[in-house]
């Protein structure tokens, strides 16, 4: 097989890319670490069959490897990180590089849409922009006022997994990209939100595939805390943690937004909600109710004062003791690809492709949609829009 | 030929007209793609009836030839954005125009013939690429009326 002299420093930026060490890195190319090493130090040429394994394990193209430099470190996508594990920001895994790689790449395909058919995107710039200082209180009651979502009608919805759903397609109908994914919980990452200047809003959820109402609950309120973060202007790692002031803010946003002070106060005394009675179960009523997650109603009850500081963490011990529950995996083809790309994104893929902006690899690259799916896809995405809102 | 060109191909209302032109300069070796383009077109399932018959005389393999995977890391360097330099996807741009660059696989003048249009974000795109490294690069439609000025294309 043959040799092929790559400069040593591109394996090594390839494999730190992908924020692994030498030692998974070696393991996962079944290879001794050393060995490793001495092909990132150029000591001696790798063979070509080498070479291309460590692409399909690093999941990175062949031709990335085959590189004269490693890229400058500016070309790398910039997120500020505000996630916190004893005491600073956890490392990136593979996994949460890949996704952010993924929506960095997604985001510059719909620059690519959006220079050609302009029309098919509302502009970012109307979403309203905040600054910390800004009370999220009130910049709440203003946004449910904007987006126009009637407290009554949430209130009035049964399933947690049709407020999401309805939720999302009203980001998305402000022009925010919404993607659903699981990356499991090694990074303690709940998600992510990009703004930068290429000017597509995208937000990540990092969530499980399931119908189970208390992951859609949860889901909702990380919506809306990324959803902040886009106001913010801001490209951001969030763990919704609460000793890190720009995630508290963050939360408060999404809480005041989901459950306004005064209707919440107004539920709390409907379900005698009060001072000394404030169990578990009044907690998971109240998070029925508003269809979000019992953690953002626990630390609600506390900062409305409605409940003692302490609450949240003594019921947050319990949760964590309790395992949780897989995916039912129910969904078809066509649900699982509206769930994780959402409707707003499908359907202006859909859309340029139908103008002839888009050919079907340029589909399938974006959306992983096959040609023959077009159609059912396109039937799942007019469904949603019908029973969910426009996007 | 770019995988664009071929999507273009099946895509045309006069296919049949244009496969059947294209085999004068499939007869005489003016046709070549690497093996990438094939990939991608497997992935949408275009590579069947004509396409797939001709795969082999088409299809250049050089991927064992050290100076055309040089070309391909530089064509990638330089074009990280339309390479998709930390994506998962092996795209088939770089390796068409290096195959273009080095002359391959007969040292005379090759041009890459690309569906795509400079947009406004030009360094995303082929022709960009291609003009890089001193390959002229040609439309589809243009290869067309170039191969062939008296067929009314």
């Amino acid at each position: 097989m043959v040799d092929v002299p790559v400069n040593g420093r591109v394996l090594e930026w390839a494999r730190t890319e992908r924020h692994l060490t030498p030692e998974v890195a070696a393991k996962l190319l079944q290879i001794d670490k050393e060995e490793l090493l001495a092909l990132e130090r150029g000591d001696h040429p790798p063979s070509i069959g080498r070479l291309r394994d460590m692409a399909a394990k690093y999941k990175m193209p062949f031709a990335s490897l085959m590189m004269p430099e490693p890229l400058p470190q500016a070309t790398r996508p910039q997120v500020e990180d505000y996630r916190t594990f004893e005491g600073k920001a956890p490392e990136l895994s593979f996994k949460l590089q890949r996704a952010l790689d993924e929506v960095w790449e997604q985001i510059d395909a719909l620059v690519d849409v959006r220079d050609n058919a302009p029309d098919l995107f509302r502009l970012a710039d109307e979403l309203p922009r905040v600054t910390l200082h800004a009370d999220p209180e009130k910049i709440a009651a203003a946004e449910r006022e904007r987006i126009g979502f009637n407290i009554d009608v949430q209130l009035g919805l049964e399933k947690a997994r049709e407020a999401f759903l309805r939720w999302r397609a009203a980001l998305e109908t402000q022009g925010v990209f919404v993607r659903v994914e699981n990356l499991g919980n090694d990074d303690k990452c709940r998600g992510f939100a990009v703004y930068d200047d290429r000017r597509i809003p995208f937000i990540f959820l990092n969530s499980d595939e399931t119908d189970d109402d208390t992951d859609y609950r949860a889901r909702t309120f990380g919506l809306f805390h990324e959803y902040y973060h886009l106001l913010l202007r801001q490209t951001a790692l969030s763990d919704h943690k609460r000793n890190n002031r720009v995630e508290a803010i963050c939360n408060q946003f999404a809480a005041f937004f989901l459950m306004p002070r005064e209707r919440f106060l107004l539920e709390c005394q409907r379900l005698h909600v009060q001072h000394g009675n404030i169990t578990e179960a009044n907690v998971r009523k109240l998070a029925e109710k508003f269809h979000t997650s019992m953690s953002s109603v626990a630390i609600h009850l506390e900062r409305l004062g409605i409940a003692k500081p302490g609450l949240y963490e003594a019921l947050l011990g319990e949760w964590k003791k309790r395992t949780r529950r897989k995916s039912n995996g129910r969904a078809n083809h066509e649900e699982r690809l509206a769930n994780k790309l959402g409707v707003g994104f499908l359907n202006l893929v859909l859309r340029a492709a139908d103008r002839g902006l888009l050919n079907k690899l340029d589909v399938y690259e974006m959306t992983a949609v096959k040609p023959q799916y077009v159609d059912s896809v396109t039937a799942e995405v007019t469904a949603r829009i019908a029973a969910y809102g426009r996007t | 030929m770019d995988t664009s060109s071929w999507l273009r191909i099946e895509e045309h209302p006069d296919a049949n007209r244009i496969l059947d032109a294209l085999g004068g300069l499939l007869e005489r070796g003016q046709i070549k793609a690497p093996p990438e383009v094939f990939k991608e077109l497997k992935q949408v399932g275009v590579v069947e009836g004509w396409i797939k018959l001709h795969q082999s005389e088409i299809e250049v393999n050089r991927n064992n030839d050290l100076e055309y995977l040089q070309k391909v890391g530089e064509v990638t360097h330089k074009f990280p954005g339309m390479v998709g330099v930390r994506s998962g996807k092996e795209k088939a741009d770089p390796y068409v125009v290096a195959l273009a660059a080095c002359g391959v696989p007969d040292p005379c003048v090759w041009v890459v013939v690309a569906d795509e249009t400079l947009a406004k974000r030009p360094n995303r795109k082929i022709p960009t690429a291609c003009k890089a490294f001193g390959v002229d690069c040609d439309g589809f439609e243009d290869m067309l009326r170039r191969e062939f000025p008296n067929d009314g294309w």
